[in-house]
């Protein structure tokens, strides 16, 4: 397959870039503007050349001035042509490759804004490294909607036990969890996740290769622990769900049976 | 001069006689060596990983782990490159012209003990400009007044941004601009100003490099190598491996020259060991006779040598800028700079100043770990080997939690994470589309600095442009930056070109 788009493709993703740089440079521009630009602002008199705003103004306005020669360039190259096409923007569906980089960037997205703040980090890590050793160890396709769907309908769990038994009432979906009792039902949500998405690499029709399977369980329960090991009790670095099932009990486990300081 | 001596030798003592010294230095060359040979894994992301493993130590392990992963990952991307035909990292893509084919011949081991002996050979090069040029670029840099500053941040971005771009120069200077724009969010330092906060606490002390680093580097590099399902072939049996001096020997004069365009190379900002290695090939190349030549591309010691030699020598010249001047002079060493500013040094031209003997000391770590990464290159090179074969699809997630757990580590803030994602997803499209990412980072590194000292200058001349002119090396910047702008206008380019070949003609004559 040939990798480098050819001249055409080449000029419509620069015409696209170019529109949405020149649009955000230019809202930035008009944004920037708003600084002070002459007047006092705390008790400095402000004269245009020790304005927070010059700076700012210099690289939003040579930013347009790019943005514009791009987009003048990817014009004469006729890039304007299909830009409305969804295909243009996203991909072409049909390629793998297309496929595969929005699943990854779909489990990245999960993973930050969802997990990391809901549940513990150790089931966090197990169900990123499961979604993507799934998809791309066994070389398969197929489990694109599965995994997909089954991501979204846990972020929704996530999300609503986050928002529905908080005792805080200015709680927002990105807020890190701090309450035992939603972390807990967090955990018990992401736990019940992973043993299914577990069984069904196991048993699914599909599923042959028992060597990879027993490799890829290994690899997604062992490699987070020894990173969490590494990073809490070596680094000192805390995961960032604090009371998480895993980490209360790796905590027991170092502090209070092996007795290590 | 003997005083200088004298203090590098106290310092290469005291770091060879600490055991815990030696066990870091190499532990992580050899780590950065399983980063380089392992396709997808880069050094720049192996220094990014690594700071934030050595956030807890103090600065002089944290150095020694840091340069001699940096050193090990650059040697370290020639294992596939020869074995595989499949550059472990960018630097190494000229090496598997001719690494490659003398694997298929058998002599996979003599390759290996080559780019082993010429990386060797490149690195203490590289060392000697290093440690011969700093001093003096960094008292010459002390002169400098705020403009130079400004005009150096700029130079910084305007060059890396004119060389790194593949299709279309304007693509890397917007990727330089977006990097200045990054460097401005957060209040500002003359009046605290807050610039993009959208009214986030989080934001008002500005973006942290080094999350934004990883993100840069990290991220893109896990999307692009599963989605790309590159599967790698099964590495072949290796004979044994030597140090080949003699063939060192016989390619002597190529060694000088590759190290000289590597360091060269190295020095300018933002292009790094990769633009070296292949410059140093094609040049090579064209220096060597007509039967030396036909060799090229066939498995010629010759090539691997020259590439070999330039790509790691490149680190000594990408440490100049960025010790003497603040600049980076490659990737990695913008993530060098990165863990630097973290662990309380700002390199600059007062750092002789601040942190006295830092150039010596530096120079002392990576003499150390050059020797570190020629042992384990000649001892465990079959063990790296074995890892080669650990499929991509198991270990690239592996790297997500550990970009993940990275950028949450330094300064235990969430946020970070927020912002590392997006910046990794921005920096994957960009470079989609042909975007170099290598200004950007530099844009932000520098991007402070740039702001700063133009206010400064402007204040200290009451918002006069004209002391400008009045700074000769300010004026050659300023004419460098004009020069490589202008000449991507066709007209100018054409004209400029007839200028050097009517003054090359008259050279002739």
């Amino acid at each position: 397959m040939n990798k480098e788009p050819s001249e055409n493709k080449r000029a419509q993703s620069d015409f696209k870039v170019a529109i949405v740089l020149l649009g955000i440079a230019l809202f930035l521009l008009v944004h920037t503007l708003t600084f002070p630009m002459s007047g006092s602002y705390g008790g400095v008199e402000n004269q245009w050349f020790i304005s927070p705003a010059l700076f700012p103004l210099m690289i939003t306005s040579l930013l347009v001035v790019c943005s514009g020669i791009l987009l003048f360039k990817a014009c004469l190259q006729r890039g304007f042509q299909q830009f409305w096409a969804l295909k243009n923007w996203i991909g072409d569906w049909q390629e793998p490759r297309i496929k595969d980089r929005w699943y990854i960037i779909w489990v990245l997205l999960v993973m930050i804004y969802v997990y990391i703040p809901s549940i513990d980090f150790y089931l966090a890590a197990i169900l990123f490294l499961l979604s993507l050793t799934s998809r791309f160890y066994y070389q398969t396709t197929h489990c694109l909607s599965r995994f997909s769907l089954i991501h979204l309908i846990l972020s929704c769990v996530l999300i609503g036990i986050k928002l529905s038994v908080n005792a805080y009432e200015d709680t927002t979906w990105l807020m890190v969890n701090q309450d035992e009792l939603v972390i807990y039902y967090s955990d018990l949500a992401a736990a019940l996740t992973i043993a299914l998405v577990l069984v069904l690499n196991w048993f699914t029709p599909e599923q042959k290769d028992v060597k990879r399977a027993l490799i890829q369980t290994i690899v997604v329960l062992v490699v987070p622990l020894i990173l969490i090991i590494i990073f809490t009790f070596l680094l000192y670095v805390p995961m960032p769900v604090e009371y998480g099932t895993i980490s209360n009990f790796l905590s027991y486990l170092v502090y209070d049976l092996l007795a290590i300081q | 001069m003997l005083d200088q001596f004298s203090n590098f030798f106290t310092i290469l003592f005291n770091l060879v006689t600490d055991p815990t010294n030696l066990l870091v230095v190499f532990g992580a060359s050899f780590i950065g060596i399983i980063f380089g040979s392992m396709p997808g894994l880069t050094a720049t992301l192996g220094i990014a990983l690594l700071t934030s493993l050595t956030y807890g130590f103090g600065p002089d392990i944290a150095l020694l782990a840091l340069l001699g992963l940096y050193v090990g990952a650059i040697y370290g991307g020639s294992y596939p490159a020869i074995l595989i035909n499949i550059p472990g990292t960018p630097a190494a893509a000229a090496t598997a012209l001719d690494g490659y084919p003398l694997t298929q011949k058998g002599e996979g081991g003599r390759a290996l003990g080559l780019t082993t002996t010429a990386s060797f050979i490149g690195t203490i090069i590289g060392l000697l400009f290093l440690v011969t040029l700093s001093p003096f670029i960094a008292s010459m840099a002390l002169q400098f007044t705020s403009w130079e500053f400004f005009l150096l941040a700029l130079f910084g971005i305007v060059i890396s941004g004119t060389l790194t771009s593949s299709d279309f120069v304007i693509k890397g200077w917007i990727a330089g601009l977006i990097g200045l724009f990054l460097a401005t969010i957060g209040r500002d330092s003359l009046q605290y100003f807050p610039r993009y906060t959208a009214g986030l606490s989080e934001l008002d002390a500005g973006l942290e490099i080094v999350p934004v680093l990883i993100g840069a580097f990290g991220i893109p590099q896990v999307i692009r190598v599963l989605s790309e399902r590159n599967s790698l072939a099964n590495t072949p049996k290796l004979g044994r491996i030597l140090p080949e001096l003699s063939a060192i020997t016989r390619n002597a004069k190529h060694i000088v020259r590759s190290s000289t365009i590597g360091v060269g190379v190295g020095s300018v900002p933002g292009i790094g060991e990769d633009i070296a290695g292949w410059v140093s090939y094609s040049t090579a190349k064209n220096a060597s006779s007509p039967e030396q030549q036909k060799e090229f591309g066939k498995g010629s010691e010759t090539a691997i040598v020259s590439s070999e030699t330039a790509n790691n020598a490149c680190i000594g010249g990408a440490l100049i800028p960025l010790l003497t001047l603040g600049i980076p002079g490659s990737p990695p060493a913008a993530m060098l700079l990165g863990a630097l500013l973290l662990h309380g040094i700002t390199p600059g031209p007062s750092i002789e100043i601040d942190h006295p003997d830092f150039l010596l000391e530096v120079t002392a770590i990576m003499v150390l770990a050059s020797f570190a990464m020629w042992a384990n290159g000649m001892l465990l090179a079959k063990q790296v080997v074995k890892l080669l074969t650990i499929p991509a699809p198991l270990f690239i997630p592996v790297v997500g939690i550990l970009c993940i757990l990275g950028g949450y580590a330094l300064g235990l803030s969430i946020f970070n994470l927020y912002i590392l994602i997006p910046v990794g997803i921005a920096s994957y499209f960009l470079s989609e589309m042909k975007f170099p990412i290598a200004p950007m980072v530099i844009g932000l590194v520098l991007g402070g600095m740039a702001d700063e000292s133009l206010r400064r200058a402007l204040m200290l001349s009451d918002g006069s442009f004209l002391p400008l002119f009045e700074r000769p090396v300010a004026v050659i910047l300023l004419l460098v930056i004009c020069y490589f702008i202008l000449n991507q206008i066709p007209a100018v380019k054409a004209k400029t070109k007839n200028l050097f070949s009517f003054w090359q003609r008259k050279k002739d004559v």
